[in-house]
C-alpha cells in the first residue's frame, strides 16, 4: 500500500519522539564555550536555542573602571581572532569623543593592520570551516600556516602574535619599520598563491558543494530583520559594507569590491570571505604603495577627559559591523561602555537557518556564521 | 598439490602462534608510526619524532599511556554491556586476519579456508553489534546518536559490498581467499577484469570502516566522539586501535581479493615452492597493502570533509547498490558465456572497464544525494516545549 505524505508525517509523529541534545558546551565545534540546545527528531533538527554568557567577563562595566588607554587590552579580549581590529574601533570612538586627528600614516598603518587582520580572520575562518565540515585539520593547518606568516607581520611590530594592544588613542604605539613594510609587501605578493590553492582544493569541491550549497540559508529579508552584518549578510545578497557605505579613515582613498553572493547559504558564505581575502589584498597593496612618512601618534593629554557627550563609531570588523558607544561625563574613564559586537547579532537568526535540517548541517552552519565566544559573551 | 600441508597441527601453532602474535603487534606499532608521520606530512607537520629513533616507540608510549590511564565507568551506564562492547569491536577484527593468505596456502605455511568470503562477511557483521552495544550501554545520547549511524551504515554498505564479493567469487570460481588469489595469478588482477566491482568494494569497505569521508561513527567535530565518548584508558585505546586496525584489514583484503595478494603477475612457477616462497608472498602482499594503504591515507588527508547521514545512505542506496547488481549480472554472464573460472580470458578486461566508466557516468546522472530541508511543523507541535 502506498501512503501519501501527509499519513507518513503522522506515522513519524506517534512512532518517534524528539530528544533534546545539548551541543556544547563542551563540544569539539562549538568554537568555544557555546551552548546550543537542540531538540532533535532523529537526526533532524526540530527547534534550537542558543544558550550564551559561559565566557561573560563583565569588559562593559569594568571598563568604566579604567581610563581611556586602559580600555584597549580589553578591547583585544572580544573578538581574539582579529584583536587589533577591536582596538581600531575603540579608538575611533573615542576620537570622535574627544575630537582627536589621527595623522596621515597612522591612518595607513591602521589600514593595513585592519586589512591583515581581516584576512587573518577569514582564513581561519576558512580552516574551521571545513573542520566543522569534517575534514582531519589538513586545511585547518594549512590556513594556519598563512595566518602564521600574518602574526609574524604582527609580533615585528607589536611585539605579541594573539593580544596586540598596539592601536592607540590619536594613532598606534609604535612606527613601522622599512623592514615590517617590506615583509607586508612581500606577504601580500605570496598570498594569491595561497588563496588559487584553497579556491582549487575546495570551492568546486563535491562534498563540498553536496554538504554547504542550500544548506543554513538565510534570506535576505530576515537577515536584514535580524540586522545581520559582515559575509553573512552579504552572502545574502544585500549590497552592504561599511568602509564603503560610511567609510571611516581613510578607506575612500581605495578601490575595493562589495563581494555579494545571492543565496545565504553556507557555500555563499565561504566564497564571500574567500573573495573579501582577495579584496584586502587590493587594499594592501594601495595602502603599501601610498603609505606617507610622517609621525604616528597625534599629541593629547596623558589623562583624556573628553567633552560631556557620547559618541558611537562602527567600523567594518572581519566578522561583520563592530560598534563602540562611549558616553563621556569629562571624568578619565568612560561613564558608559557598550559594544555591538557583530558576531552576537549575527548569531541570533541561527535557529531559523537550522531548523529542518540535520544535526551535520547544524555544526556546519555554526562554522559558517564564523562566531568567536569572546565577542558574544563579552 | 591439491591440499594444503597440514599434518602436524600442534607443531605448527607452537612455531608460528607466537611469531605471528608478536610479529603482527610489532608490525602494526611500527605501521602506526608510519601512519602518523604519513597523515602529517600533509598537514605541514613532523609527527611524531621524539620518542625513540625517529619517533618510532611514540605509538607504544601513547599505547602504555592508554593501559596506565584510569578507566572511568559512569554511573549510569550498563556495566556488562560497556565492558563488553570493545571486545566485540576488537575480536572480529583480530579474527579476520585468520584468513587473509599472506602466501600461498600450498607452501605449508599458512592455512586455508574454504569458506573465506562468507567468514569475511559474517565476522565483520559483528563488528555492528558491538558498536551498537557501545552506543546503547554508555546511557549517553551522543554515544547513541553515534552508534545508529554506524549501523545504518554497516547495513545500507553490506549489501553493495557483498555483491561485488559475490562477482570475485563468480569470477574465481571459488570463496577460499587463496583460489582467489590463485586465479588473479592465473587470469589477471581483479581490479582490472571488473574494475566496477573493486570501486564499489572499496568505497563500501571504506564506509564500514568509517574512514573519512565516511567517519560517521567518530564524527570528530559533530558528535564529540561518536560511540567512544564514554570510555576512557583502555578500552578507549581498544577503539582506537581497532579503528586503525580496520585500516590495515581493508587494505589487506583489497590487495587479497583485486591486486592479485601474495603474486605477482607471472610469479607463477618463479617464485620458489615451500617456506621460501612463503616469505616472498609475505613481502608481495605487504608492499600491495602498504599502496592501498597510502592511497586510503591520501584520500583521508585530503578530504575536506564528510557527506550528511541522508548523502551517504542515498549514495549507498541508490548508486553503490544498483550499480553492485549491474556488476553481478554482467560478470555472471560473461562466467556463463567464456567458460568456467579456470579459462576465464583476460580481454575481458576491454568490455569491463568501459562497462565500468559508462555506468558510473549513467548513473551520475539518475540520483542525488540525500533530501533537502525537512518541514518540521508536524513534529515540532507539543513537542518542544517543556522537552
Amino acid at each position: 500500500m502506498v501512503q501519501s505524505l501527509d499519513t507518513r508525517e503522522e506515522i513519524i509523529q506517534v512512532a518517534t519522539q524528539p530528544y533534546v541534545l545539548n551541543i556544547g558546551p563542551h563540544h569539539p565545534s562549538t568554537h568555544g564555550v557555546f551552548h546550543l540546545r537542540t531538540v532533535l527528531d532523529g537526526e533532524v533538527i526540530v527547534d534550537a536555542e542558543i544558550l550564551i554568557g559561559y565566557l561573560h567577563r563583565g569588559i562593559e562595566k569594568l571598563a568604566e573602571t579604567r581610563t581611556y588607554t586602559q580600555v584597549i587590552p580589553l578591547t583585544d579580549r572580544f573578538d581574539y581572532l582579529a584583536s587589533m581590529t577591536n582596538n581600531l574601533a575603540y579608538c575611533l570612538a573615542v576620537e570622535k569623543l574627544a575630537g582627536i586627528e589621527v595623522p596621515e600614516r597612522a591612518q595607513y598603518l591602521r589600514v593595513i593592520l585592519a586589512e591583515l587582520m581581516r584576512a587573518s580572520s577569514h582564513v581561519m575562518s576558512l580552516g574551521f570551516l571545513m573542520n566543522d565540515l569534517g575534514s582531519l585539520f589538513t586545511p585547518l593547518f594549512l590556513a594556519a600556516r598563512e595566518r602564521e606568516k600574518m602574526l609574524d607581520l604582527f609580533e615585528m611590530l607589536s611585539g605579541q602574535r594573539l593580544l596586540y594592544n598596539f592601536m592607540r588613542i590619536g594613532g598606534v604605539s609604535q612606527d613601522a619599520t622599512d623592514l615590517f613594510l617590506f615583509k607586508a609587501r612581500q606577504f601580500v605578493d605570496q598570498m594569491p598563491m595561497y588563496l588559487n590553492e584553497i579556491d582549487q582544493l575546495l570551492t568546486e569541491n563535491e562534498v563540498f558543494r553536496v554538504r554547504a550549497e542550500g544548506t543554513g540559508a538565510l534570506s535576505a529579508e530576515d537577515a536584514i530583520n535580524f540586522s545581520c552584518s559582515g559575509p553573512v549578510l552579504r552572502a545574502c545578497g544585500v549590497d552592504r559594507d561599511i568602509r564603503r557605505d560610511d567609510p571611516y579613515l581613510i578607506y575612500d582613498r581605495f578601490d575595493f569590491d562589495v563581494i555579494t553572493c545571492q543565496n545565504g547559504d553556507n557555500y555563499d558564505r565561504y566564497r564571500v570571505r574567500l573573495g573579501e581575502i582577495w579584496q584586502s589584498l587590493r587594499i594592501l597593496d594601495q595602502a603599501l604603495r601610498d603609505i606617507p612618512s610622517g609621525e604616528v601618534q597625534a599629541k593629547h593629554p596623558h589623562f583624556l577627559r573628553p567633552p560631556v557627550g557620547e559618541a558611537f563609531s562602527r567600523i567594518e570588523a572581519p566578522k561583520g559591523e563592530l560598534g563602540f558607544y562611549l558616553v563621556s561625563d569629562n571624568s578619565i574613564a568612560p561613564y558608559r561602555f557598550h559594544v555591538r559586537s557583530s558576531t552576537l547579532i549575527n548569531l541570533t537568526p541561527l535557529s531559523k537557518m537550522l531548523i529542518g535540517w540535520k544535526l551535520a548541517d547544524a555544526i556546519l552552519t555554526l562554522g559558517s556564521i564564523d562566531i568567536v565566544l569572546g565577542e558574544i559573551d563579552r | 598439490m591439491d591440499a594444503p600441508v597440514f599434518d602436524n597441527w600442534w607443531g605448527h601453532f607452537l612455531l608460528f602462534a607466537p611469531i605471528c602474535i608478536f610479529g603482527a603487534l610489532t608490525f602494526l606499532l611500527l605501521f602506526l608510526w608510519f601512519d602518523r608521520r604519513y597523515w602529517a606530512r600533509y598537514q605541514i607537520r613532523v609527527g611524531p619524532n621524539r620518542c625513540g629513533p625517529w619517533g618510532l616507540l611514540q605509538c607504544l608510549a601513547d599505547g602504555l599511556k592508554m593501559a596506565l590511564k584510569e578507566d572511568i565507568i559512569p554511573s549510569k551506564v550498563d556495566k556488562f554491556l560497556h565492558g563488553l562492547a570493545p571486545l566485540l569491536i576488537m575480536f572480529p577484527v583480530l579474527m579476520v586476519f585468520a584468513i587473509i593468505p599472506f602466501a600461498n596456502a600450498r607452501s605449508g605455511v599458512v592455512p586455508d579456508l574454504n569458506i573465506g568470503l562468507i567468514y569475511l562477511v559474517g565476522i565483520t557483521s559483528i563488528v555492528g553489534i558491538g558498536l551498537l552495544t557501545a552506543g546503547w550501554a554508555s546511557s549517553n545520547k551522543w554515544s547513541l546518536v553515534g552508534a545508529m549511524r554506524s549501523i545504518a551504515t554497516m547495513v545500507s554498505y553490506e549489501f553493495p559490498v557483498v555483491l561485488s564479493l559475490v562477482g570475485v567469487g563468480l569470477m574465481a570460481g571459488t570463496l577460499s581467499m587463496n583460489g582467489i588469489v590463485e586465479a588473479q595469478e592465473r587470469n589477471g588482477w581483479f581490479i582490472l577484469l571488473q574494475p566496477l566491482g573493486f570501486l564499489i568494494f572499496f568505497v563500501g569497505m571504506m564506509a564500514e570502516t568509517g574512514r573519512s569521508p565516511f567517519d560517521f561513527m567518530e564524527c570528530e567535530s559533530e558528535l564529540g566522539c561518536g560511540v567512544n565518548t564514554e570510555y576512557s584508558g583502555l578500552r578507549f585505546g581498544i577503539f582506537q586501535m581497532v579503528e586503525f586496525m580496520e585500516g590495515v584489514l581493508m587494505s589487506f583484503i583489497v590487495a587479497t581479493l583485486f591486486l592479485g595478494g601474495y603474486s605477482f603477475p607471472g610469479s607463477q612457477g618463479i617464485f620458489p615452492e615451500g617456506a621460501l616462497g612463503a616469505v616472498f608472498g609475505l613481502i608481495a602482499v605487504m608492499i600491495k597493502m602498504f599502496i592501498v594503504y597510502i592511497f586510503l591515507g591520501w584520500i583521508k588527508c585530503t578530504m575536506p570533509g564528510r557527506l550528511r547521514i541522508d548523502q551517504w545512505m542515498g549514495f549507498a542506496w541508490k548508486a553503490l547498490l544498483p550499480l553492485s547488481v549491474l556488476n553481478l549480472i554482467i560478470v555472471a554472464f560473461e562466467v556463463v558465456a567464456f567458460g568456467g573460472a579456470p579459462n576465464f580470458p583476460a580481454w575481458v578486461l576491454f568490455i569491463n572497464l568501459p562497462a565500468c566508466i559508462i555506468l558510473i557516468m549513467l548513473w551520475s546522472r539518475f540520483w542525488t544525494t540525500g533530501g533537502g530541508r525537512i518541514n518540521v511543523r508536524a513534529v515540532r507541535q507539543g513537542h518542544t516545549q517543556g522537552a
